[in-house]
């Protein structure tokens, strides 16, 4: 069973880890009420408990500036909806200022058990699969070993480019809390957090993708 | 994983007073050949009865028509006949209540669907009876301390603390080799085979209070509880060192590997992080295995990362030093004091500056200056020694002398000697009498020593990292 994007998210942030604030919008007056409460720009999403890759079917619509914008997308994906799951919900979130971006997932493998990936996310995670792997429950050791077994940690830590340098401790008790979540939570089958932007010294999950055991 | 009353069968058969041989043959061919003479040939004590009802006797032994005829209940029944007997067989020990059983015959889940349900009938009688058994489709075990040397193969070997424990007999056996080559011997030989009924980790469960072992040296190919694997190895590489070299590392070998095993191998991937979290090291050949399990068997833990290359030929230092940086030694440098004494031994004129790596140069070959300049060394602040000689067939191998500086430092020490195995073959089995951990090759010496230091990380697990924030562990 997927879970919607919004519900992962709220799972989530009771946990303590932080995420994107999302809200659900069924009107327009919701939507511009929401999008002057976060201010421009905004993104608008299809959370679906049927399709977990929204980019996929163009269910994101990302950088939304004016209401005018915001009111065709909102038309675009209340469309949608009607086509492929009418139980969706469309959602609107701010856009958050880019940052490093990292890709965590559990899952839980037939031979292995609960398994926990992390590495460069967003169009870094195929491009250039820069990934290491623990088995969960992990020691806080483990995860240190783990973010250093990344090719590009050395760079990340120093802070590549104009990104800024990733914080070590702070990395590790993200890492930490999703673990404790993902080993707690009954029935987890998958979670793709994908990206998760590291901005202003956090680690702010922007889109989530959970499935559970029916 | 086995039952605790299975297990302690288990540990009882591989330290058997007593065994059956179904199956035991005159014919030097056959593989009812090779348990008796072994055993015969080596120093086991215990009692052999070899049971087949074609003979009267076997190598001298009085043979019997049938396990029933024995009249005993034997720590251990291995049955060399082909699987459909075999499984009848197994039946039958279970029956005379013997505490294990070994069966070598192929042609169960490796091969297809009949095979599985073959497999599927051995388990049901290994269960009903509460009785382990080693394979099918296996070598079988030696427990070499005891002399008990019952796989049917030819093995060439001696007693030493190195568990050898494989799903491949051709692989297990490569390591036992190797490890045989560089002077090192065994303390068990145990092929899995299938492990329909005994995997690696009971295997390993059921030696970790063996004092006999101090090293599992493991092949694997595929592992159907990797997650049950971990969580066992994880215990027991705090006490004991566990080596691993694993197969279908791509998906070629992945398809030959279920086809011979009738495991599917899993992502290697997975292998990787789940090895190094268990605190496994991870080897990438049988040789390496041997390497690296004859440091870990011969020498003690260092106590840090500070290590002191000799050497008078810079070259072979130099490859070494490569690795060893990689795996996070460190190479001090030696004190002023120890260089002005250094200098007294190799003489004021050699033109060469005196650092770590000490590359002693032409003085150093003489055995007085080398073992002179050990002597200055075993008072520094090192924790490990990687020495180079280079052999000469006129000059003397300061042998003495280096075994007063392994036994003064009690440090661990490698030395590599830069020969022809036959030329060195007498000296490296010397040195290996005397403690001294001896190789061939400068990456071998220095994989030895990594795979200590690797180890020392491993047991100094906990402690590490609590210079930073403490923090809870999870779970």
């Amino acid at each position: 069973m997927i879970i919607p994007e919004h519900e992962a998210k709220i799972l989530l942030s009771d946990w303590g880890i932080d995420v994107v604030p999302t809200e659900r919008v069924d009107s327009i007056m919701n939507l511009k009420a929401n999008a002057d409460y976060f201010g421009f720009p905004v993104v608008l999403k299809l959370s679906s408990s049927r399709h977990s890759h929204k980019t996929e079917i163009g269910g994101v619509v990302l950088g939304l500036d004016s209401y005018e914008e915001l009111e065709k997308a909102y038309v675009k994906l209340d469309n949608l909806k009607r086509d492929i799951d009418p139980s969706a919900s469309i959602i609107i979130e701010p856009m958050i200022e880019p940052g490093v971006e990292f890709f965590l997932g559990i899952q839980r493998h037939e031979n292995f058990g609960l398994v926990l990936s992390f590495g460069l996310g967003g169009i870094f995670l195929e491009l250039v699969r820069d990934i290491s792997f623990r088995l969960l429950p992990a020691s806080w050791l483990d995860l240190a070993e783990m973010v250093e077994e990344l090719r590009s940690w050395p760079k990340l830590k120093e802070g590549f480019r104009n990104l800024p340098p990733v914080d070590m401790d702070e990395l590790l008790t993200f890492l930490d809390k999703i673990g404790d979540f993902a080993t707690k939570q009954k029935g987890l089958e998958e979670m793709d957090l994908n990206p998760v932007s590291y901005v202003d010294g956090k680690f702010v999950v922007v889109d989530a993708r959970i499935v559970k055991k029916e | 994983m086995l039952t605790g009353a299975m297990l302690a069968k288990l540990r009882k058969a591989l330290n058997p007073k007593s065994v059956a041989i179904v199956g035991a043959s005159v014919d030097q061919v056959s593989v009812g050949f090779g348990p008796v003479y072994n055993l015969l040939t080596s120093s086991y004590r215990g009692k052999i009865y070899p049971i087949n009802p074609k003979y009267d006797k076997v190598l001298g032994l009085k043979c019997y028509p049938d396990l029933r005829s024995v009249g005993i209940s034997p720590d251990v029944v291995i049955i060399l006949l082909n699987q459909f007997a075999a499984v009848d067989i197994l039946e039958e020990a279970g029956k005379i209540g013997a505490s294990a059983a070994v069966i070598v015959a192929g042609g169960f889940k490796e091969v297809d669907d009949s095979g599985r349900a073959l497999e599927q009938r051995l388990r049901k009688i290994s269960e009903n009876y509460e009785m382990p058994v080693i394979g099918p489709n296996t070598l079988g075990f030696s427990s070499f301390h005891i002399g008990f040397h019952s796989i049917f193969w030819h093995f060439d070997t001696f007693p030493g603390n190195v568990a050898v424990i494989s799903q491949s007999g051709g692989v297990g056996l490569t390591i036992a080799c190797s490890l045989r080559t560089l002077s090192s011997g065994l303390s068990h030989f145990i092929g899995v085979g299938n492990g329909a009924v005994a995997g690696f980790t009971d295997y390993m469960l059921a030696l970790d209070e063996d004092p006999n072992v101090k090293v599992f040296s493991l092949f694997i190919e595929g592992l159907t509880d990797a997650r049950e694997f971990y969580e066992v190895a994880r215990n027991i590489s705090r006490k004991k060192a566990v080596v691993v070299y694993k197969a279908g590392k791509n998906e070629e070998v992945s398809k030959a590997t279920m086809t011979h095993t009738g495991s599917l191998t899993g992502e290697y991937e997975l292998y990787r992080a789940m090895f190094k979290q268990a605190g496994i090291v991870e080897v990438d050949s049988a040789w390496h295995a041997a390497v690296v399990s004859r440091a870990l068997g011969m020498l003690d833990l260092p106590q840090g990362n500070r290590m002191c290359a000799m050497t008078f030929t810079a070259g072979p230092s130099i490859v070494a030093m490569d690795r060893l940086l990689d795996a996070g030694w460190i190479f001090p440098d030696i004190s002023d004091e120890a260089k002005k004494k250094i200098r007294s031994v190799i003489g004021e004129k050699t033109p060469v500056e005196l650092q770590n790596p000490i590359d002693l140069t032409g003085p150093g070959f003489l055995p007085q200056n080398y073992s002179g300049v050990l002597d200055v060394l075993s008072n520094e602040p090192f924790d490990a020694f990687f020495l180079v000689w280079s052999f000469h067939a006129l000059i003397r191998i300061p042998i003495p002398e280096l075994e007063g500086f392994v036994k003064c430092t009690g440090k661990p020490v490698v030395l590599v000697i830069l020969a022809n195995y036959d030329e060195a073959q007498p000296y490296l089995e010397e040195l290996s009498r005397r403690g001294i951990c001896c190789y061939l090759t400068p990456e071998d010496g220095a994989e030895a020593l990594n795979a200590l230091l690797a180890r020392y990380k491993i047991m100094n697990r906990d402690g590490l990292g609590q210079n930073s924030t403490p923090r809870r562990l999870m779970g």
